[in-house]
């Protein structure tokens, strides 16, 4: 079996593998010093399971995961305090908290082998749920990360113009241009803060500094008027939640 | 309000007491133009006073811009007044020999208005003084809190302690050491708790304890450079208040890039100031992740009620380098 270790502390690395050798069946690829490094070497390696840090540079590693069309297995190690891992701790196969034991890293390992046994669970399922619970984080990063083509790219929230419903995917609209990501209309109307991010129609949410006026269109609905002149639709709740928003 | 009124009362007081010599007529003109024209030059000193005045000499001051003032004021209303119609050759006459006098009053009058305007700023900055020390108390006692929330906070210690716990496995002798220095780093900690002010290099000690411990846990990517003169060294300056600052410096290089990070800790006593300078890399499309506490409007904050000066702190942003500057004035 095929592990890669994604952490920016090289201690931090070396203990993994160290542990690692309880395991001589798992075979570690590659340490990887950060998210980016770590798209590649799970690309290029196709690991059944990674070792991953929350805390890295540029992108932590949610984003990275978010990245990821195929996610491996994931078992987080992290010092962030209990509070925050009670987002996810039902979803990744686990998580370990810094510093962590032999026996208690020992035990992750297990289980990780336990369900990749049977093969009735898909990882890749598993981590898109813990990605979904992960619902804040967006919010709480105040960022968005996109892929174009091989390079990453960060948008800051407040870049954003709007998000509009497209099949499976949802495109991001910026001033720099749209990003496909392979989400739902629902995951962000849960996850942004709703006092900035509307979700004015089936097909939008709205980014509402971005509005400068509503008109009415036809029976029932309406237009949002954005800054750059791009013509929202807005359905008759759509236009309930904007109005006690924008206080009119 | 009352200043109108006292205005008023004294006008008609000065009308009533000429008019037993001249006609009502030229009574209240003599009245109303010196009196209007004495009210404009005393509330002239009072405004320049209360705004422009030097923090010391304000009593000198005021008496010679006094005198000045007393005397201007008399010529023009004199010179105004000889040109009315009204004005018969035994009032020119008595203007003439009232000269001195009225510029004596004058003087009282303006004088007592510049006293009141001392009075008043030496009330107004005691009371300011007063309202910045209980906030400098208060802040003091945020920043004791936020610092040991900051330097013992969980996610630098327990990574601290997972990086011991691979060293106990892959290099036990340097285990040993990481533990001495984590233990000396959290034990000046606790003592800094209590102390206000320290000397430079005692917070540069304190300072280079934090910065081996990152060094291990970093050391491929972390280079750090401190340079200072021998003047720094004795200069007194607040706890708190460096450490943060190289922390917040560490934090925006390492995780806000992904290349080598490059440190730069420059102390030099310059104009007798201790200039304070951290430098780190940034990217400048990076979207920092949320606030990091003890940001840099909270410094900015705590050196203006140290001190009482709004340009302590300086930020420039250039090349993809982030400088921060900080001033300590000598400690009085």
């Amino acid at each position: 079996m095929k592990a890669v270790i994604i952490d920016d502390e090289p201690l931090a690395r070396e203990l993994t593998r160290a542990y690692l050798k309880a395991f001589p069946h798992i075979e570690v690829m590659e340490e990887c010093n950060d998210g980016f490094e770590g798209i590649k070497a799970i690309h290029q390696h196709q690991p059944d399971v990674i070792f991953l840090d929350i805390q890295m540079p540029k992108i932590n590693g949610f984003e990275m995961l978010e990245l990821i069309d195929k996610p491996p297995a994931v078992i987080f190690a992290t010092a962030f305090d209990e509070f925050a891992i009670k987002a996810f701790e039902n979803n990744a196969i686990d998580y370990l908290l810094k510093p962590y034991s032999q026996d208690r890293f020992s035990k992750a390992v297990q289980k990780f082998l336990d369900k990749a046994k049977p093969t009735s669970v898909a990882p890749d399922e598993n981590v898109q749920k813990t990605l979904d619970t992960m619902a804040t984080s967006p919010a709480q990063q105040n960022r968005l990360v996109v892929k174009t083509g091989t390079k990453v790219k960060i948008i800051p929230l407040h870049d954003i113009q709007y998000f509009e419903a497209d099949d499976d995917y949802v495109k991001v609209i910026t001033a720099e241009g749209q990003f496909l990501k392979n989400r739902t209309m629902q995951f962000y109307e849960d996850t942004l803060d709703p006092q900035q991010f509307v979700r004015v129609h089936r097909s939008y949410i709205v980014h509402v500094n971005q509005i400068t006026r509503i008109d009415p269109y036809q029976k029932e609905s309406y237009l949002a008027v954005l800054r750059n002149g791009k013509q929202i639709p807005v359905s008759k709740t759509g236009h309930t939640k904007l109005k006690s928003i924008l206080g009119i | 309000m009352p200043l109108w009124v006292t205005t008023v009362l004294w006008m008609g007081f000065h009308a009533w007491i000429l008019s037993k010599w001249f006609s009502i007529e030229m009574s209240v003109w003599d009245s109303a133009v010196s009196n209007i024209i004495l009210l404009n030059a005393a509330l002239l000193l009072a405004t320049v006073i209360l705004n422009y005045a030097p923090r010391s000499g304000r009593l000198q001051f005021t008496i010679g811009l006094s005198v000045l003032l007393a005397i201007g004021c008399q010529y023009i209303s004199q010179e105004a007044l000889i040109r009315l119609p009204q004005a018969l050759p035994d009032y020119l006459n008595f203007l003439d020999e009232t000269f001195a006098v009225r510029c004596g009053v004058s003087f009282l009058v303006i004088a007592s208005a510049g006293v009141g305007a001392i009075f008043y700023t030496q009330f107004k900055d005691q009371q300011e003084t007063a309202a910045r020390e209980a906030a400098t108390q208060a802040i003091a006692r945020e920043a004791e809190l936020q610092k040991l929330q900051l330097q013992l906070q969980p996610h630098f210690l327990f990574n601290c302690l997972n990086s011991i716990n691979a060293m106990i496995l892959v290099r036990p002798n340097d285990a040993q050491t990481m533990v001495q220095q984590l233990s000396d780093f959290l034990r000046t900690t606790i003592r800094r708790a209590d102390e206000q002010w320290i000397n430079f290099s005692e917070e540069l000690n304190y300072l280079e304890l934090y910065l081996s411990i990152e060094k291990i846990r970093f050391g491929h990517r972390l280079n750090i450079t401190i340079q200072r003169d021998e003047t720094s060294l004795t200069w007194k300056i607040p706890t708190l208040l460096l450490q943060p600052l190289v922390e917040n410096a560490i934090k925006f290089g390492l995780y806000g890039t992904t290349g080598n990070v490059t440190i730069s800790i420059d102390a030099y006593v310059n104009n007798n100031l201790l200039e304070m300078r951290v430098s780190n890399p940034f990217d400048p499309d990076m979207q920092p992740s949320r606030g990091s506490g003890f940001g840099l409007s909270g410094l900015k904050r705590r050196l203006y009620l140290l001190f009482a000066q709004n340009d302590l702190i300086e930020t420039n942003a250039d090349n993809n380098i982030f400088v921060v500057v900080i001033k300590i004035p000598p400690r009085a």
